[in-house]
């Protein structure tokens, strides 16, 4: 660790991992729920579940990103950061109201949350992913300011790298997306646009500049390629996503009332889309193998290519299966949908973050590069019972969906919704046991943390 | 365009695009006819093509390219031609 | 004569360019394939375009290409002066087309024509409107790269700018090339 500073990314990867297995749970429940109906009921609903489920996952990116970029940005500006204690305050005040609001999801009825929290005054509740009471939508905006506040200064005070611009860049369009989740217009058409606008351009935009700056920057650590190359691919992944992906938010549009040319436009230019994820795959192994050094992370590395693949299988394949039109007219919604749901945020975000996490973490606990060997292989363990579990969750639903799709929306007698679910139970049985390898291999992560501490360094062995 | 000898008559990059105003003229003078038909949809494509073909060999310069960077416009030509033309074949009940 | 390895221009733009060709290939073969099921209709109001405008815009764009391929030999001979002139000759032209195709736009705009008219005009505004930004954007590339060129920043021996701005324009035509027999003229 070159800047003391720095050392405020340690709280945010601790939280972070810490909700992940959180998250993690929920999703056992739910999949649980699943075939047996009425688990934990009334005691926590599916519904109720399935939001802890998904805010925890976006609530535990955010930190880890937060955290991302505490260590990288003094690294790359090359000086202190501007507040550290600034740093440190957000922290607190992020856990707490995070916590808070899942725990008014899971002790409050969602109704009385909303009018708990005034949703009257200013409606914005309940819309996936962004159901969170207003109040703590209005806290998650004061965060973000301060963290960009905080950032920034560091960046403009300091060198300007590519990197770390375009980390600013993708940090930015996040927070200024997170403005649309504030307007909830009562035409039902404009409320998906405006939701999209958040979801869509999240994930399919300025959170890909996110991902692409924090694997560039990892990268140029572990691989000792020069800055000149990797800066370059930087630039057409990033200028490749934008292209693609802004229109590409048209592959929302084509069953909620839009003009029909959205069809045509979203599915030409969502069809794009896998290109600049196809060219990270292409762009971390080709750096690895270019690579100068050999760094003795090797956890980190793995990290790194798993997640230059599996973003390029979960986004790029499983998004390119349903995004034209004719397909997506028989697969809205389906359990195809949540295959690439789980493939791509898994592949993208959880890995980039884990990914930074791998890289960080030793140093932040004092080593000067890398965990101890014995560490870094229940790591490495970790990383391949978690991959493999969210490969078999995908197929598995990505079957459940395929016959979904054909029983109920195909044919001559299509069958009713939950007479459909009943039949292919059997997949989401088969869900719940990949899932709690995923779990167990959670588990193999957390305690890669624990093990080897007292051993010497792993050196790069010859 | 590289090393042009200055001693030839004519550029070759002025009469590619010479070539090319001539081929325009002719597919716009078929256009004013309103004429259609199969065949003459085809050849007009053709046109096109060979257009495309001259841009990216001598203005763009892939003719002096050698590997795979020799390929993309080709190839790129190949595709949406082979499509349309199969397209207006079937269109003609073909 | 010697061959390179790698085309004129960073290869970036040329990743670029071959993305860009690829959107547009997937417009060509979906319009050839749309009109297939509406043959009468594309016939129909393909006899709306202005075909004149378009031989007008075909000629500015070829002309325009060609300045360009000017304005590279120019440099590659150490000429600044005679490049620059190229060049804002170049983006002369593309402004003729602007002005040509907005006046085509204008007329089909005041007859009432959207995307939603009919999947004729849904594609014709598509497919040109698209274009019609990457005119855009290749005159403010070749604009910078002309700027540059003024203040004396590109030579003989390094004009990677020069070549990577003229490679994009000469997309810009080729894709002009084949819009325009599909949409104006075969029928
Ligand atoms: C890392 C990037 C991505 C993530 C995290 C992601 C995540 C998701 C999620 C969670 C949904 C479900 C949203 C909902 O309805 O609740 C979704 C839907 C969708 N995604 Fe992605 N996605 C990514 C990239 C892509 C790409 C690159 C494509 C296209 C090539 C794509 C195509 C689609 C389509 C078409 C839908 C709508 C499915 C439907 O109609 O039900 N996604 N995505
Ligand atoms: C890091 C791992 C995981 C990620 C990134 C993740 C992400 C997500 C996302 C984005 C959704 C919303 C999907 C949509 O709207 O289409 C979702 C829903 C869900 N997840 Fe996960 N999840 C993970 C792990 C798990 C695990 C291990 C299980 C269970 C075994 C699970 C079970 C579920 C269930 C049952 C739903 C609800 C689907 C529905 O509404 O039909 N998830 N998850
Ligand atoms: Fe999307």
């Amino acid at each position: 660790m070159q800047y003391s500073s720095q050392a405020v990314a340690k709280p945010y990867f601790i939280a972070a991992i810490g909700l992940f297995v959180g998250q993690i749970l929920f999703g056992l429940i739910l999949g649980l729920q699943y075939v047996l109906g009425d688990f934990l009921f009334p005691e926590i609903p599916f519904n109720v579940a399935r939001m802890v489920h998904t805010n925890l996952l976006i609530v535990w990116l955010l930190f880890g990103f937060m955290g991302a970029a505490y260590y990288l940005v003094p690294e790359e500006s090359e000086r202190e950061l501007e507040s550290p204690g600034l740093a440190i305050a957000m922290f607190w005040i992020f856990l707490v109201a995070g916590a808070l609001t899942i725990l008014g999801y899971l002790l409050v009825p969602y109704a009385g949350l909303a009018q708990l929290t005034g949703n009257d005054l200013l409606p914005t509740m309940g819309r996936e992913f962004l159901e969170q009471p207003t109040i703590t939508k209005l806290g998650i905006v004061v965060v973000a300011l301060s963290f960009l506040y905080n950032i920034g200064m560091t960046v403009l005070k300091g060198r300007k790298t590519v990197v770390s611009l375009v980390l600013l860049i993708g940090l930015t369009g996040l927070a200024v997306f997170f403005l649309f989740s504030f307007y909830n217009p009562d035409n039902l058409v404009l409320d998906k646009f405006f939701w999209w606008w958040v979801v869509h351009l999240w994930v399919e935009g300025v959170w890909e500049l996110i991902l692409g700056s924090i694997l560039a920057f990892v990268l140029i650590k572990t691989t000792g390629v020069d800055r000149e190359v990797i800066e370059k691919w930087l630039y057409i992944i990033i200028a490749m996503t934008l292209i693609t992906g802004i229109i590409g938010t048209g592959h929302h549009y084509y069953w909620i009332g839009t003009p029909e040319y959205w069809q045509w436009w979203g599915s030409v230019f969502s069809a794009m889309e896998p290109i600049p994820f196809f060219m990270m795959t292409v762009f971390a192994f080709n750096m690895v193998n270019k690579r100068r050094r050999e760094h003795p992370n090797k956890a980190a590395v793995l990290w790194a290519l798993g997640t230059a693949t599996m973003a390029f299988l979960g986004a790029g394949v499983w998004g390119f299966l349903h995004t034209l039109a004719p397909v997506n007219y028989y697969t809205h919604g389906s359990q195809i949908t949540a295959a690439h749901g789980h493939m791509a945020f898994y592949g993208a975000y959880v890995m980039i973050v884990l990914t930074m996490i791998s890289y960080a973490m030793p140093m932040l606990r004092g080593r000067t590069a890398a965990n101890s060997n014995k560490s870094q292989v229940l790591e490495m363990w970790s990383f391949w019972l978690m991959t493999i579990a969210i490969v078999f969750i995908t197929l598995f639903l990505t079957a459940a969906g395929i016959l979904q799709v054909f029983l109920q929306r195909m044919g001559e007698n299509p069958l009713p919704f939950m007479v459909v679910q009943e039949k292919v139970a059997l997949f989401y049985w088969l869900r719940e046991i990949a899932g709690l390898v995923f779990l167990i291999g959670l588990l193999t992560y957390v305690a890669s943390f624990f093990v080897g501490n007292d051993e010497p360094e792993a050196k790069t062995a010859g | 365009m590289q090393d042009i000898p200055r001693k030839r008559w004519i550029r070759p990059c002025t009469l590619v695009y010479l070539i090319m105003v001539a081929l325009t003229l002719v597919t716009w003078g078929i256009g004013m006819t309103a004429q259609g038909g199969l065949e003459l949809s085809l050849l007009v494509l053709l046109f096109a093509l060979i257009k495309g073909q001259m841009v990216g060999d001598w203005f763009m310069g892939l003719h002096f390219v050698q590997g795979i960077w020799r390929w993309p416009i080709i190839i790129w030509l190949f595709v949406p031609g082979a499509l349309i033309t199969i397209a207006f074949i079937l269109s003609y009940g073909g | 004569m010697q061959k390179n390895k790698y085309p004129p221009g960073d290869l970036a733009i040329w990743i670029f360019i071959l993305a860009e060709l690829l959107v547009f290939a997937a417009f060509f073969g979906a319009y050839a394939f749309t009109r297939l099921k509406n043959v009468e209709l594309f016939n129909y109001y393909q006899m709306t375009l202005d075909r004149n405008a378009a031989l007008l815009n075909t000629l500015a764009l070829i002309t325009s290409s060609y300045f360009v391929v000017r304005a590279v030999a120019d440099i590659r001979e150490d000429d600044s002066k005679g490049c620059k002139r190229w060049l804002w000759a170049a983006i002369a032209m593309g402004a003729f087309f602007i002005v040509i195709k907005g006046g085509e736009y204008a007329h089909h705009f005041s007859a009432g024509v959207t995307l939603s008219s009919n999947t004729f005009y849904m594609f014709y505004l598509s497919l040109t409107f698209f274009h019609f930004m990457h005119v855009i954007l290749g005159m403010v590339i070749l604009a910078a790269v002309a700027l540059k060129v003024g203040r004396g920043g590109y030579s003989a021996d390094e004009h990677t700018g020069v070549e990577t701005g003229a490679s994009y324009w000469h997309m810009v035509d080729l894709v002009w090339l084949i819009l325009f027999p599909l949409i104006y003229v075969m029928r």
